[in-house]
Formats: structure tokens, sequence, C-alpha cells
């Protein structure tokens, strides 16, 4: 070996740790762990609020489309027609499991004493406008049960854990003020109620 | 390592910032949606304000009224013993005619007015630039209402109650099926030309369909789903403005506001949102 390359090659070796390429192995394992434990998991959950966000602002938007219904039998009926679980679903990784609408009736009187009816026609007349308990506030409540997928999941037969091997479920629930307060000239009910 | 540090920061920053303009398209249509819904309801305020539009629709029907029994006066001084009165009778019919014609007149003077004051209303909502909203690099503009239009739910009936004092008056009423029967009292339709029969058939007595009170209660000012919604006015068609006129009082407003979006976090988006809202106007009250 000439002496040009024995003074190169010293150089290059006081260049390098003492360690030397052992560190490369250790690099590629915290890689690894960065990957798998930090930036999958991120980005595989990171679109489970974002799923949550606009399936709440899509229920948020329903209930208040059905409180501006012309009677309480048209939201209910308004609800049941539309293609509200599609819609959902639209949204991807998003299966909504169960809907529930009712009318929640609140005394301004007394803010405690509420009631809750799940078809129309149940409020007793104590509750309608102009009742014992009156004044009210009348609210809509559009409760949906569901579960949301993040990006990946990881099916395990047998092992149940939200996020990683199955969907996370959540109940969304949004509430919007009944708008017709009037009453049915022709039959005299309160449209609330009708 | 430094560059998978920084490789790894720009991709959580790139994600946040396409969150971000989610978030942001959403709040701006809420937004609109929320000035929308304003609008509508301020329009449809200005429709029945004071009840006016009740007040005229009442009118009209005393009105009709008054022609008709005008009419059979007239007509009963037809016999040798009343022919002294038919003169006067005549007087009675030729002030009554005027009368309608002049009620008629003064409906559309007021459809006017408040067509007037909506367009300025409108003016002030699109001014001021309330919508516009800046932050980093994603803006809003605009909030232009791009549809405008008067027209009612489609109730068949209205404020006016059938008064039977007049029996024939009620009976050709009732076969003509101007008359809704209720439970607690008969009204007129609405939408529809009660004509009278015979030579006062050219006066034309259109009612508007403004929800009546009922125990002692007249309907508030709402927001509607727009199901049924009928225009019979355009103020406003793809953002330009329209001239018109409506034989009635219309009782319910639609408005369509649309929005500019635009960010260039990720990228360039350019997007517009949309929001269609329908008010319906206050009801009527009863007469004092």
């Amino acid at each position: 070996m000439c002496k040009t390359e024995m003074r190169r090659s010293n150089r290059s070796r006081k260049q390098r740790s003492e360690t030397g390429s052992s560190q490369l192995s250790e690099f590629g394992a915290a890689i690894f762990l960065l990957f798998s434990c930090v930036v999958i998991p991120l980005f595989d959950l990171s679109v489970v609020p974002v799923r949550l966000g606009l399936g709440k602002s899509i229920v948020n938007n329903r209930v208040h489309q059905l409180a501006q219904s012309e009677c309480l039998s048209d939201a209910f009926k308004a609800l049941q027609e539309s293609d509200f679980h599609n819609g959902l679903t639209k949204i991807g990784g998003f299966n909504a499991k169960s809907t529930q609408l009712s009318l929640i009736a609140t005394s301004v009187k007394n803010p405690d004493q509420t009631v809750t009816v799940d078809r129309p026609g149940a409020l007793s007349s104590d509750w309608l406008p102009g009742g014992n308990k009156g004044p009210c506030l009348y609210r809509l409540d559009l409760a949906v049960d569901a579960e949301i997928e993040p990006l990946i999941t990881a099916k395990v037969p047998g092992v149940q854990i939200p996020g990683l091997t199955r969907a996370i479920p959540f109940h969304l629930r949004e509430e919007s003020n009944w708008e017709n307060m009037g009453c049915d000239p022709l039959s005299g009910e309160f449209f609330v109620n009708k | 390592m430094l560059f998978l540090c920084i490789a790894v920061l720009a991709v959580l920053l790139v994600t946040v910032g396409m969150a971000f303009s989610f978030y942001l398209v959403f709040f701006s249509h809420k937004h609109l949606q929320s000035r929308s819904e304003d609008l509508a309801l301020e329009c449809a305020r200005q429709l029945n304000e004071n009840d006016h539009g009740g007040k005229i629709n009442n009118l009209i029907g005393h009105s009709r009224e008054l022609v008709f029994t005008s009419r059979e006066l007239y007509q009963r001084t037809g016999n040798d013993e009343f022919r002294g009165l038919q003169g006067l009778a005549a007087q009675v019919l030729d002030q009554s005619r005027s009368g309608a014609k002049l009620i008629s007149e003064e409906r559309n003077r007021y459809v006017d007015l408040s067509v007037a004051r909506m367009r300025k209303t409108v003016k002030d909502a699109e001014s001021g630039n309330q919508g516009n909203l800046f932050l980093a690099n994603f803006s809003t503009a605009g909030g232009e209402v791009f549809d405008l239009r008067l027209g009612d739910l489609g109730l068949p009936i209205s404020n006016v109650e059938a008064s039977s004092g007049v029996y024939n008056l009620n009976s050709y009423d009732r076969q003509q099926n101007f008359i809704k029967p209720g439970k607690q009292v008969d009204l007129f339709v609405s939408n529809v030309n009660l004509k009278l029969p015979g030579e006062d058939s050219d006066l034309v007595f259109e009612l508007s369909s403004l929800q009546p009170p009922v125990k002692g209660q007249s309907a508030p000012l709402r927001l509607t789903r727009g199901k049924g919604f009928k225009h019979s006015l355009i103020l406003r068609d793809g953002g330009e403005d329209k001239t018109g006129r409506c034989s009635v009082i219309p009782s319910a407003v639609q408005v369509t506001m649309t929005m500019n979006v635009k960010q260039n976090i990720v990228g360039e988006f350019d997007s517009k949102t949309r929001t269609v809202n329908t008010a319906c106007a206050n009801g009527a009250w009863t007469e004092p």
C-alpha cells in the first residue's frame, strides 16, 4: 500500500466513531419504532376525528332541517324516507347502526322538568303551548349510534380492541329548536304534536 | 435522522393543514347558512309586518261581501215597490265596486313597497363584507344572494273567516268550494280568485295564504324546509335582479346564497358553497 493510501485510510478511521457501523443497526430500529409506534398509528387514528367531525356536521344539519318541518309527523316521515344512513356511509368508514329521533319539551319555569316523546301526538296537554307546564322550549333531538373505522384495522379473531382490531363506537347526539309553534286552523292541533 | 424528522414533521404539518382547511370549509358553510337564515327571516318579516297582509286580506273579504249585498240590493230595487230607490242602490253598488278596485290597487302598492324594502335588505346584507373571512392562506368572499323568490307554502287557506250572515253568498261559496270548513271556524281558501256570480265576476278577489290565529295565538315567523314552496315572484335569478309583480301578497320567501371559498395551504382549492333557506311570514291576527 502506498503512503498516500495509508494516510487516507487513517483519516477516515478518525472521522468514524469508536462504535463504528453498529450505530446503523440501532438507527434502523429507531426508524422502525418511529414509524410503527408513532407515524403509522398517528395517521391511522388521525382520520377518526375527521370522520367524526364530518358525521357530526351531517347529523347537525339533518336535525336542523327536520326541526323546520311543518309538523312532527312530517319530521319522522322525512327521516324514515330520506337516505340519511347512506349519507353518513358516504363519508367512508362511518357505519350508522341506529338512529333515534325524539322531541324534548323543557319547561321554561322549571328547567329541571322535561318530557321526551318519540312519536307524534304523545305530548300531553300540560306540555303543549298554553298548558300548565308552559311556556316550554321544544327541541328535536337526533341520536345516532355509529362506528367509525380508522384507516387500517387489523382483524384478529377474538380480539376486540377499538381502534386497532375493530371500529370505534360513538354516540352522536344533536339538537335543534322546533320552528313551527303554530296550530293547525282546520284540526285545532298544535303542529309540534301533530 | 434529522432529514427524516423534518420529513415527518412536514407530513404532519400538511395533514394538519388539510384538516384545518376542511374545518374552515365547514365553518364558512355554517356561517353562510346562518346569514342566509337571518336574511330569509328578515325578508319574511317584511311580508306581513304589523299584520298588514292579514288586514288587507280581511278588507278584501269584506269588500267582496259588500259588492255582493249591494248587487242584491240593486236587483231588489228593480221591482215597482222600490223603483224610487234604484238610483241610490246603483250609487251604493258603484261605490262598493270602486272600493273593491281601490283595495286591489292598495294591495298591489303594498306588495311593491314590501318588494322594494326587501331589495334594500338584500343589498344591505350583501354589502359590508359581512361574509369575508381571511385566515392565513384561507379566504372566503362574497356571500352573494344568488336567488330570491317570493311565494307561499301551498297552504290552501287564508285568515279570512267565512261569514254566514249573508246566506246566499255563503251557500254560493260552499257550492264553489271557496270555503274550507274548520273545527272552530270556516275559512276562505287562498290563491284562488273568489269570483262573484253574475255581473260582478269581472272583479278579482284573491286572498293571500296567511295562517289564521288559533286559540288566540298567531303563528310566529319561522324557518321551514321549503317543502311545497311555490314561487309567485322572482326578485333575483342567478344573481341578476328581476322585475315583476304578483297578484297576491306572498307569505313565504326562499333565499339561495353562495360564497367563494379559496385556500392554498395544500395546493390550490377554489370552491363555492351554497345554502337554500325558506322562511314563512308570521300569521295574521283576528279582527278587533
